[in-house]
């Protein structure tokens, strides 16, 4: 998998290479308006990470470029101005997610891998972790030959956990992740930590082993 | 009281005064001129007879007298001394039915050397009539030059006071966050011209400092967003490093929720100043009451975490327009608060009715500050996790909307209402 991180903040990028290269992408920095076009144009990417505030050009016309270029890379706009004009204006010219700085690595990871499913066509759409299978077209999620009963948040929290396999995610990105609400993912962590005891309760019962691990209150693993 | 009023107070205040007592001075005086007259002339008359009667006496024409001089009328008189005696009595007419005033002239006199008393009387009903016709115009005419004077002072202090009204309603609809500069219409007064002048000054210098405190809070925030993310990406891959000791966990641990709060903070901040910039521009019809079903279902799992009783009392439904994320993020927070600062066992009562929403919450049994509550910052209870800012928010959103939005401690319960104009 392929990867292309537009963004002029080196520390930023840096970052983020450093999270995904454990998951099989192979990344590349543009740090500029100029690199990105000519990227773009000469590569076919998986993903394409693009800051719309660029030192030399707006990020937006990149978009514009792909767009008439005919290309069809996935792409998630990251922008520090978490501006709804910004948003609606990029996911029309054909983004297809967009992530207000800052953001959990985490959660990009969970998009990034989201997008690539998304534009897998013909292959499937399924997310196995050994003895774990999730079908993200019908949201369901099995151990083996039995299906697992989860709520819609369980199964949220399932996917992205599996999505950050072998990486400890933080409890700040999980209740980020999980609530539908912002102001009610601030209070308290309880509630994630509830989630969580039901969903590894439904995994035990059906005969999965325990990959859920807890991280000295930092957050949680999946891992075997 | 109003300014041109309390000028015209005193003016009507002294033509009231003037009137009680001018009036009734000037009838009296009137009488007195008039009744002084009238004796002058009876005394005239009585002079005048008193020759004749001299010539004709012998006669004996007290008869003829009484036919022709009805107003005269002669009696033998007493011995005593001579004297004159004026005095006004009433006598009843049957012709016209009514008592009419008459001055009498009574006087004892000798003519040939016997006593006689004679009494000649006027009619004063002429005098009377004039007495009040006279008094009457002189009233009317009192009374049109102080309503006159009154009406003049009044208009003419509208015209002069008019710049100063213009100015009161171009103060009143002045808000800081317009960028327009204010403007006054000219006045030929120099007082005034110089009052507008020092008020937009002033309104300028505040738009400008108001302005610019608005760009730092929303340039330093976009700017904090960059290194925050750098410093929350950073403690991600520090997670990830191996072996990490219990002692490191702990402190990722903290650093990654002070982080989330700074996080949190900045975004509210941010939020505020999106509202301030009326940057939230779309809009569409919202259903109140289905808003809050949806918002209390995504705040069950806190609500039962503490064993809340969360009630929905619906009377009517409201909808309104307007933004519908800023109308989330508005009963979000009233909500949150109403979680975060109940107790376990504790309820929530939420009604809606006619054009107001209430929710109120059990808590902390003591009213709080209505004046600084809505204020940013000022958190007035030992819970740490709120940014302080939400109840801020929660005004901004409502003054965008022109909505009223009021706290009141009721029944040992923290209310909070939402008053929507004219819906």
């Amino acid at each position: 998998m392929k990867l292309l991180i537009i963004e002029d903040e080196k520390k930023l990028s840096e970052s983020i290479v450093a999270y995904l290269k454990s998951e099989n992408y192979v990344c590349e920095i543009a740090a500029d308006f100029k690199s990105a076009i000519n990227k773009t144009e000469s590569f076919d990417y998986d993903c394409i990470l693009l800051d719309i505030s660029l030192p030399d050009g707006n990020g937006l016309n990149v978009l514009k470029e792909l767009k008439r270029n005919k290309k069809t890379d996935g792409v998630i706009i990251i922008s520090a101005k978490n501006s709804i004009d910004d948003k609606i204006e990029g996911l029309n010219l054909g983004a297809d997610d967009y992530l207000p700085k800052p953001f959990h690595l985490s959660e990009l990871s969970a998009r990034i891998a989201a997008i690539i499913r998304r534009r897998n066509f013909n292959g499937n759409k399924l997310v196995v972790f050994e003895e774990i299978t999730i079908d993200t077209m019908s949201k369901m999620a099995s151990v083996g030959n039995a299906g697992l009963d989860l709520t819609r948040t369980e199964y949220d929290l399932l996917l992205y956990l599996v999505t950050n396999k072998s990486k400890v995610v933080s409890k700040n990105a999980i209740a980020e992740h999980i609530s539908v609400n912002e102001a009610e993912a601030f209070d308290s962590y309880d509630f994630i930590y509830a989630h969580l005891k039901n969903l590894r309760r439904k995994l035990l019962l059906a005969g999965c082993a325990d990959y859920i691990k807890n991280v000295y209150g930092i957050g949680y693993k999946f891992s075997i | 009281m109003n300014l041109l009023n309390k000028s015209i107070r005193s003016y009507l205040i002294y033509a009231a005064i003037v009137l009680i007592i001018a009036i009734p001075v000037f009838y009296f005086v009137i009488q007195a001129i008039v009744k002084e007259d009238v004796d002058e002339s009876l005394m005239a008359h009585k002079e005048l007879i008193l020759e004749k009667l001299e010539e004709v006496i012998d006669n004996n024409p007290f008869p003829f007298l009484s036919a022709f001089e009805p107003n005269l009328s002669i009696s033998p008189g007493s011995t005593s001394n001579l004297y004159d005696k004026f005095y006004s009595i009433s006598i009843f007419d049957t012709i016209s039915n009514e008592n009419i005033p008459y001055r009498i002239l009574e006087s004892n006199v000798f003519i040939k050397k016997k006593p006689y008393l004679i009494k000649f009387k006027s009619s004063l009903i002429d005098s009377k009539d004039l007495i009040q016709s006279v008094f009457l115009v002189m009233t009317a005419l009192l009374l049109a030059i102080v309503i006159g004077l009154i009406i003049i002072n009044k208009a003419l202090a509208k015209k002069i006071w008019a710049p100063f009204y213009n100015t009161l309603a171009k103060l009143h609809r002045f808000k800081i966050e317009d960028k327009e500069p204010i403007q006054f219409g000219k006045t030929s007064i120099n007082e005034f011209t110089e009052l507008n002048n020092t008020i937009s000054s002033l309104a300028k210098r505040n738009q400008q400092v108001y302005q610019s405190q608005k760009e730092f809070t929303e340039n330093a925030s976009h700017e904090m967003q960059t290194p925050l993310a750098i410093f929350q990406h950073k403690l991600e891959l520090l997670m990830q490093t191996n072996p990490l000791s219990t002692e490191q966990a702990e402190l990722i641990s903290e650093l990654a929720d002070a982080n989330q709060r700074i996080n949190k903070l900045n975004k509210n901040l941010l939020l505020i100043a999106k509202i301030e910039n009326n940057q939230f521009l779309e809009k569409e019809e919202l259903s109140i009451k289905e808003l809050l079903l949806k918002l209390i279902e995504q705040f069950k799992f806190r609500t039962e975490e503490k064993s809340i009783t969360v009630q929905l009392q619906v009377e009517n439904d409201i909808t309104i327009e307007a933004n519908k994320s800023l109308l989330e993020i508005l009963f979000s927070n009233l909500l949150s608060n109403a979680i975060r600062h109940n107790y376990v066992n504790g309820k929530i009562e939420i009604s809606i009715n006619k054009n107001h929403l209430s929710i109120a919450n059990t808590g902390k049994e003591e009213c709080l500050d209505k004046n600084k509550l809505f204020q940013r910052f000022q958190k007035q209870t030992g819970e740490n996790s709120g940014t302080g800012l939400g109840l801020e928010i929660a005004k901004k959103i409502g003054e965008l909307y022109e909505f009223k939005i009021e706290y009141q401690f009721v029944n040992n319960l923290h209310q909070f209402n939402i008053y929507f104009q004219g819906n």
